[in-house]
């Protein structure tokens, strides 16, 4: 399978934002991907969750995995809380591998983050 | 807007800044006339008879005699006018060329009329004034011939002594647009030469003084006259003064062109940072002609310069292509080499080469003499070390060798000094020989210190010579030290040689804990601060022991069987595959795909395609970014085998290779994930993937090394994390 290129797509949510995140997950990402919670944070717009929807993610190398990291160590700073579903097991093992799973959530899919979203709201 | 306007001045705010200027000079010339006249009627009564004129009068005279002055230059400068104007407009091609000539001639022109006519309008102005006495005297009537020729003869001298002046300062005020005009088209007149002007205001300058001269022994002369001949000899030699002052500035500005071009040849001797364009500002006499040709001169020569410049650039890329990496790592040794030529290309040369599994050899060398006869010597004797070492033998045996074939094409012209030293990686056993080399040197991990001594001639002397050859045993973390001459050496600002006392006061401060590649920069920082670049190179080579790392298959409980065929799996086409890609991020992910897929069709009950391929992509991205630094024409190539019980992968890369140094205690891995940029997962994700891994090099270059064992599906105490 050839290198696919990385794109995203957000929509938003009541205090939070869903990134859906698309192709290959290296370091390439990172700018894009720390961009938008930069902005989001910066614009004080009351982000306080994302929700990272990884279902057509194939491929994350260990450059993806940093950006992941950053991302969520970013968003743990800012009072953001970082949701993740559509992980695959392979991924799961590697996200918890290397801590991720610390900073962020894995859940299933996204009715069940939705679900601890709405928990954690009320 | 404004800006423009005021970095480019309109040719109308030129033209009036000249036509000003000009007016200026004529006027003050003229009133330095009216004051000489003045100044002489004081100093003597006789000088009554010249103009005898109200001040007011002769003001207004030299008023209109400037402003006709003015209207004269208006006229005929009409060319320049137009030519400046047309420089504001986009070029004109071949007219505008043909304009530019009239133009500077008649700048060239001006003074040379302003000069004659004001000689003409003197003798005019006598003849005027005088005709009625002349016309007397010529009638034979009562008239003093004597004193008539006199004062004839002083407003002479007083008008041609106003024309050098107005030659000197107009040529000066003109100066200016002269450049401004330039490149002039070539096939010039003579007018622009330097010795006219010479000529002119030297020949004036006599004129007048001998015309003053004359005066007084036309009033000595007179019988009838009670003058004062000191007062007519003060005269003179105003004149004569002023004259010669004039006559100095004109050859003070040729000799301040010459001197120009004379720092201008001295920075071409030089040889560096030669001036351009230098002759832009010169005139276009001989001095403008000789700038010309130096111009030219000095293009040709900075031609030939870059060009030089550029092929030793090419030679010391070449050279340095040649010489190993500079950080490698092979099993447990560690070399850190720097080799710093004192110009583009040096004689110091410094080798690795892997000898098998389990030997290698470094070398050191040094080419008698620099420059370029040294750096081709050097090239053709690293190329011919690498042949013979690998031809085998102990390095006695390879410099006999080696000196042989150097007394053989050079006869006595060139010797090499040569340290080399082969390493047993199974027992640490150091083989080293030296032909003329300096002693290496052995510094223990305590920071104990000892020179190897151990030298023969240099090769390409003797042709049968004989090399002495001694056996080391390195200890963990030893540091085997080998170095060249220029370090030896360097002389630092107080004129102190480094020498061994120095060398040896550094080796006593080496902390083994310290990176060694971080302690030999810093090293040779200090002495290129100290000691400058020096006069020859300067190369240093550091092998080290890490006793840390031991390369054992044993950890992974092997049988003796697998074990054994890992090695002869890798030339088994059958059972190994063999992948190659040019160093860009993301094409690791294709070779992993394949790799998976051949796993999958060895190992089908096995679930760890996913493992292998994440673990190898991990290694191959190392590969590229660090081993190859990114660079596309390098390559990475994956070799795999997979056996019954065990798959083997390598990763290989062209780069200098890295100790398979991982720390995964809680803390450590806390901090990776802590720190605001992280990075080096690959290595973490490596090591828990594959079940063992390891660093190697052999012929191919670097390589990363993993091991995954054949496991059915959800194996218990699978990847313990």
């Amino acid at each position: 399978m050839a290198e696919q290129p990385f794109s995203m797509h957000t929509r938003k949510f009541e205090g939070g934002m869903v990134l859906e995140l698309n192709g290959d997950l290296t370091k390439s990402a990172e700018a894009k991907l720390i961009s938008v919670l930069e902005q989001e944070t910066e614009l004080g717009l009351g982000v306080r969750f994302l929700a990272l929807d990884l279902t057509k993610v194939e491929y994350i190398n260990s450059g993806g995995m940093a950006v992941l990291i950053r991302l969520a160590r970013m968003g743990s700073k800012a009072g953001v809380h970082t949701f993740s579903w559509g992980v695959t097991p392979h991924y799961e093992k590697l996200f918890r591998m290397v801590g991720l799973t610390e900073y962020m959530m894995i859940y299933p899919n996204e009715f069940a983050v939705m679900q601890r979203i709405e928990a954690l709201n009320l | 807007m404004e800006m423009t306007t005021r970095q480019k001045k309109p040719p109308v705010y030129y033209n009036g800044m000249l036509l000003n200027r000009l007016l200026a000079v004529f006027l003050i010339t003229m009133l330095a006339g009216v004051l000489i006249v003045r100044a002489e009627a004081l100093l003597d009564a006789y000088f009554n008879k010249m103009f005898p004129f109200p001040v007011v009068i002769l003001g207004l005279g030299a008023l209109f005699l400037g402003l006709l002055l003015l209207c004269i230059s208006v006229i005929r400068l009409q060319p320049v006018f137009s030519i400046l104007q047309a420089q504001f407009r986009p070029a004109g091609g071949q007219s505008q060329e043909s304009q530019t000539n009239r133009a500077l001639l008649r700048l060239y022109r001006l003074p040379y009329e302003l000069f004659a006519g004001m000689c003409l309008f003197g003798l005019l102005l006598s003849v005027l004034f005088h005709g009625m006495d002349i016309a007397a005297y010529i009638m034979q009537e009562q008239t003093d011939g004597l004193r008539l020729l006199g004062t004839v003869v002083g407003e002479q001298g007083l008008f041609i002594f106003m024309a050098i002046i107005l030659f000197t300062s107009v040529r000066r005020t003109l100066r200016p647009v002269l450049m401004r005009l330039q490149p002039l088209p070539s096939g010039f007149d003579g007018r622009a030469s330097v010795a006219q002007p010479l000529v002119i205001t030297y020949t004036s300058t006599f004129i007048v003084t001998i015309l003053s001269l004359l005066q007084l022994a036309i009033v000595t002369a007179s019988p009838h006259e009670p003058t004062d001949p000191y007062k007519f000899g003060i005269m003179a030699m105003f004149y004569f003064i002023m004259g010669l002052s004039l006559f100095s500035y004109v050859t003070m500005q040729f000799r301040e062109e010459l001197r120009r071009l004379i720092r201008g040849i001295r920075g071409l001797v030089g040889g560096y940072d030669l001036p351009r364009n230098e002759a832009a500002a010169i005139l276009h006499d001989e001095a403008g002609e000789l700038a010309v040709a130096f111009n030219e001169l000095q293009n040709r020569i900075n031609r030939e310069y870059e060009s030089l410049e550029r092929e030793l650039k090419l030679a010391y890329n070449v050279q340095q292509k040649l010489l190993p990496p500079g950080d490698l790592t092979i099993g447990s040794y560690r070399i850190t080499a720097r080799c710093q030529p004192y110009r583009e290309v040096g004689g110091d040369f410094f080798d690795v080469v892997s000898l098998g599994p389990s030997r290698f050899a470094i070398m050191i060398g040094d080419v008698s003499g620099k420059g370029l006869p040294a750096a081709l010597l050097m090239s053709a004797q690293l190329l011919v070390f690498r042949s013979e070492i690998r031809r085998s033998g102990s390095p006695s045996e390879v410099l006999a060798r080696m000196n042989r074939q150097l007394c053989e094409a050079m006869g006595d012209d060139g010797s090499v000094t040569i340290g080399v030293g082969v390493i047993d990686l199974t027992n640490n056993h150091v083989q080293y020989a030296s032909a003329g080399h300096l002693s290496p040197y052995v510094v223990s991990k305590e920071g104990q210190y000892k020179a190897v001594d151990c030298s023969s001639l240099p090769i390409g002397i003797d042709p049968d010579a004989e090399y002495e050859e001694l056996s080391l045993q390195l200890e963990d973390g030893d540091r085997f030290l080998l170095y060249t001459d220029g370090l030896i050496e360097a002389i630092n600002q107080q004129g102190t040689m480094y020498s061994f006392e120095g060398l040896e006061a550094e080796l006593a401060t080496w902390k083994p804990a310290m990176d060694l590649a971080v302690v030999i920069d810093d090293w040779l920082a200090r002495v290129d601060q100290e000691c400058g670049p020096g006069q020859d190179d300067r190369t240093v080579v550091v092998l080290e022991l890490a006793g840390e790392y031991r390369s054992l298959l044993a950890k992974l409980n092997l049988s003796q069987v697998e074990q054994g065929s890992v090695s002869g799996h890798f030339d088994n086409p059958f059972l190994s595959r063999e992948w190659s890609l040019r160093s860009h991020l993301g094409s690791e992910r294709l070779i992993a795909m394949k790799l998976g897929d051949w796993m999958e069709e060895r190992w089908p009950e096995c679930d760890i395609r996913e493992d292998v391929q994440s673990a190898i992509c991990e290694a191959m991205i190392n590969a590229i970014e660090h081993g190859n630094g990114l660079q596309p024409n390098k390559y990475v190539t994956l070799i795999a085998q997979i056996g019954g019980m065990l798959a083997v992968c390598r990763v290989y890369d062209e780069g200098g290779g890295y100790f398979p140094r991982l720390n995964r205690d809680e803390e450590e891995m806390r901090k990776k994930l802590e720190s605001e940029d992280p990075r080096g997962w690959g290595l973490v994700m490596i090591d828990s993937l594959a079940d063992y891994w390891t660093t190697g090099r052999d012929e191919r270059g670097f390589y990363t090394e993993l091991y995954f064992m054949r496991k059915p599906r959800n194996a218990p105490g699978e990847h313990s994390i």
